[in-house]
């Protein structure tokens, strides 16, 4: 079939597919937040969702799709799959093993090593970690893994099903962690206006010596963007002392949802997704050197080694956790982010943080 | 033309494609906004009335509350600075350029046809920090000062805002100003000149006085344009940090097509309404009285 693609800024992104949804007009795809598309969510109810997992059972095609993306795509929407996994992306910390070498780090196992790492990297004047501050997930990404380390793999499920509340100290705790590496001074200077792009290629010249971030960095690891070669090195965030998570749980998203909408899923889209199902777990590991939710049925070789890496520790992974932002409501998210680099510069204490978001919480945004 | 004008149907048809544009654009969308604040809904599963929840949810949104103070202290200081900026460049035009100020005039003016989010760009650029020191830090740091990250405090976005938006509008103001100042009749400053009066005392005595109809039309005019900021926010650091220099405007925008809360940002906009409106009266107000004794 023919395939035509529009393309919207992000900011604008959930007004126009609103709009469409509205005239009962979206097209075969679409991209939605997280809350739209789950049981109960707005598109839910329109009937433009349709579930991947059970349109590919009845493709005969269920076993192309990897039970680590299924599961991690079941605990992110209440049991459904209502997204395509063009992505499959574990998080954690990219870190330059040629900085390492220059100062005599290891790769830290625990949290306080870090820190100390972090400390020794400081005094030479070296950037610790890069993170954007007017992408502030970047930031408050942090704030997740630290929760998850601390709590274990159920602490944002516990927000979500409001057995905890993000005010309660155990999570204020872990934003004002990040608030001190801020004060510390580990994150890269100027964070407020520091854009994305600029953070990556901040850590990707060589000028930091870690960054958290999820494994779709690869794509700009295996690019040109990268001038520090297979000096980059990806190591699970450490465990924290005493948490009740550990090192081997990495936070798991199979990228931005790709939603198929039910209402126009015929034979020639059953066509395509069967096609997908079938060969885009190689096409996108061959050509961007990045993870779908698919099975690699035609093997790729030589791979970049990191990229090797990563798969190995994905084919490893027993258990994933979701990332800080996932049952994330569209002001909540857009809070966290806004607010991220506040709180690392000290503009704003971390019970304000936190307050914030559970008040958005609260009011069901 | 008298006959024109006492036919009624002549008066209907010569004003109503103009009110059919006016109503059409201005009175059908700001009474549809009105009728939006009192529902909770989104286009796809349509609208629910909810009375007068979105219009108490104003008093206790502490963002609300934050971001009606920022517009406010954001509008005060800057219609300050760009009245008597101007103010002070149309006397400058008039009496020291005289009629050498064309290309002056010219030059002040054109930051003024500049689009907002370019020189909202500009000025992101010339305050930056990293990942490249911009050129303000650059010579805070040949002057032995270190840089400072203007976009991560409040007060420090706050006075780049100022800065960028009053050099955007200053020659606006001064053109407008002077085309008052050029109004007053020579003969009057020329007597004033006669009878002894100079410099300061002419300016304050004489020029200030005859000039005042026209401050207070910048001044109505400024409010509400200084009231209704947004794109050039929006683009130099998005309200931020946080929602430190978030205006109202802002804030309405984000809520409406953001957070998808077409209700709320429609009762945010009717605050916003209001207050250009209370701002105006209280400024004509204050001023009927003495532009009355002026002219």
């Amino acid at each position: 079939m023919p395939i035509s693609l529009q393309s919207t800024p992000d900011a604008n992104l959930q007004q126009k597919v609103q709009l469409l949804a509205g005239q009962n007009d979206l097209p075969f795809m679409y991209a939605a937040d997280n809350t739209t598309i789950i049981p109960g969510g707005t598109y839910y109810k329109t009937g433009n969702v349709l579930d991947i997992g059970k349109a590919l059972d009845k493709l005969g095609v269920s076993d192309d799709m990897t039970a680590v993306a299924k599961s991690t795509i079941q605990q992110t929407f209440d049991g459904t799959v209502p997204s395509v996994p063009f992505q499959f992306n574990i998080e954690g910390l990219f870190y330059n093993k040629k900085i390492f070498a220059e100062h005599g780090i290891t790769v830290p196992t625990t949290y306080d090593e870090l820190l100390a790492d972090a400390a020794k990297l400081k005094a030479a004047g070296v950037t610790p970690f890069s993170a954007s501050g007017s992408t502030g997930w970047t930031i408050s990404r942090w704030i997740g893994i630290l929760l998850y380390r601390e709590l274990g793999p159920n602490a944002m499920q516990a927000i979500k099903n409001g057995t905890a509340k993000l005010t309660d100290p155990a999570y204020v705790k872990a934003a004002q962690q990040v608030a001190d590496l801020g004060k510390d001074g580990y994150f890269s200077s100027g964070i407020t206006s520091l854009s994305y792009d600029a953070a990556t290629t901040q850590f990707l010249t060589g000028k930091s010596a870690m960054m958290y971030m999820g494994t779709w960095l690869l794509a700009s690891v295996n690019s040109s963007q990268n001038t520090q070669g297979n000096n980059i090195g990806f190591m699970p965030f450490p465990a924290v002392t005493g948490g009740k998570g550990s090192i081997d749980q990495y936070p798991a998203n199979a990228g931005s949802p790709n939603v198929i909408n039910a209402k126009l899923y015929g034979s020639n889209g059953q066509a395509w997704l069967k096609c997908i199902a079938q060969n885009y777990g190689s096409a996108s590991l061959a050509d961007q050197g990045t993870f779908s939710g698919f099975k690699v049925n035609t093997p790729v070789k030589n791979l970049p080694p990191l990229t090797g890496d990563v798969q190995n520790i994905i084919n490893n992974t027993s258990q994933s956790v979701l990332w800080f932002e996932a049952y994330f409501g569209q002001k909540a998210n857009a809070d966290a982010s806004n607010d991220a680099a506040p709180l690392v510069t000290g503009q704003m204490s971390a019970q304000q943080y936190m307050s914030t978001l559970q008040a958005d919480l609260a009011s069901g945004n | 033309m008298g006959h024109i004008l006492s036919n009624r149907r002549a008066i209907v048809l010569f004003l109503a494609p103009a009110l059919v544009v006016y109503v059409g654009v201005i009175v059908v969308p700001s009474a549809w906004s009105l009728v939006y604040s009192f529902f909770k809904g989104t286009p796809a599963l349509g609208f629910q009335y909810v009375g007068f929840a979105n219009f108490t949810k104003l008093w206790t949104d502490p963002t609300v509350r934050q971001t009606l103070l920022f517009t406010v202290k954001y509008a005060v200081v800057l219609l300050i600075c760009q009245i008597v900026f101007g103010y002070l460049l149309a006397l400058f035009y008039l009496f020291f350029l005289r009629r050498l100020s064309t290309l002056i005039r010219t030059l002040v003016f054109f930051p003024v046809v500049l689009p907002p989010v370019a020189v909202a760009l500009l000025f992101n650029k010339l305050f930056a920090v990293a990942p490249q020191i911009g050129p303000v830090n650059s010579v805070l740091q040949l002057l032995g000062i270190t840089p400072v990250d203007w976009f991560a405090t409040g007060t420090g976005a706050f006075a780049v805002i100022i800065v960028m938006d009053l050099w955007r509008s200053a020659g606006f103001y001064a053109v407008l100003l002077y085309a008052g100042l050029v109004d007053i009749s020579s003969d009057v400053i020329e007597s004033a000149r006669i009878d002894g009066a100079s410099g300061v005392r002419l300016v304050r005595h004489i020029i200030l006085p005859l000039s005042k109809p026209i401050v207070i039309a910048s001044v109505i005019f400024g409010l509400n344009a200084d009231l209704k900021v947004f794109d050039s926010i929006l683009a130099l650091n998005n309200g931020g940090p946080g929602t430190a220099t978030t205006p109202l405007n802002l804030y309405m925008f984000q809520t409406s097509f953001l957070y998808s809360d077409y209700g709320y940002g429609s009762a945010i906009a009717m605050l916003i309404t209001v207050l250009c409106l209370v701002g105006t009266v209280l400024v004509f107000r204050s001023s009927r009285q003495r532009v009355g004794e002026a002219v």
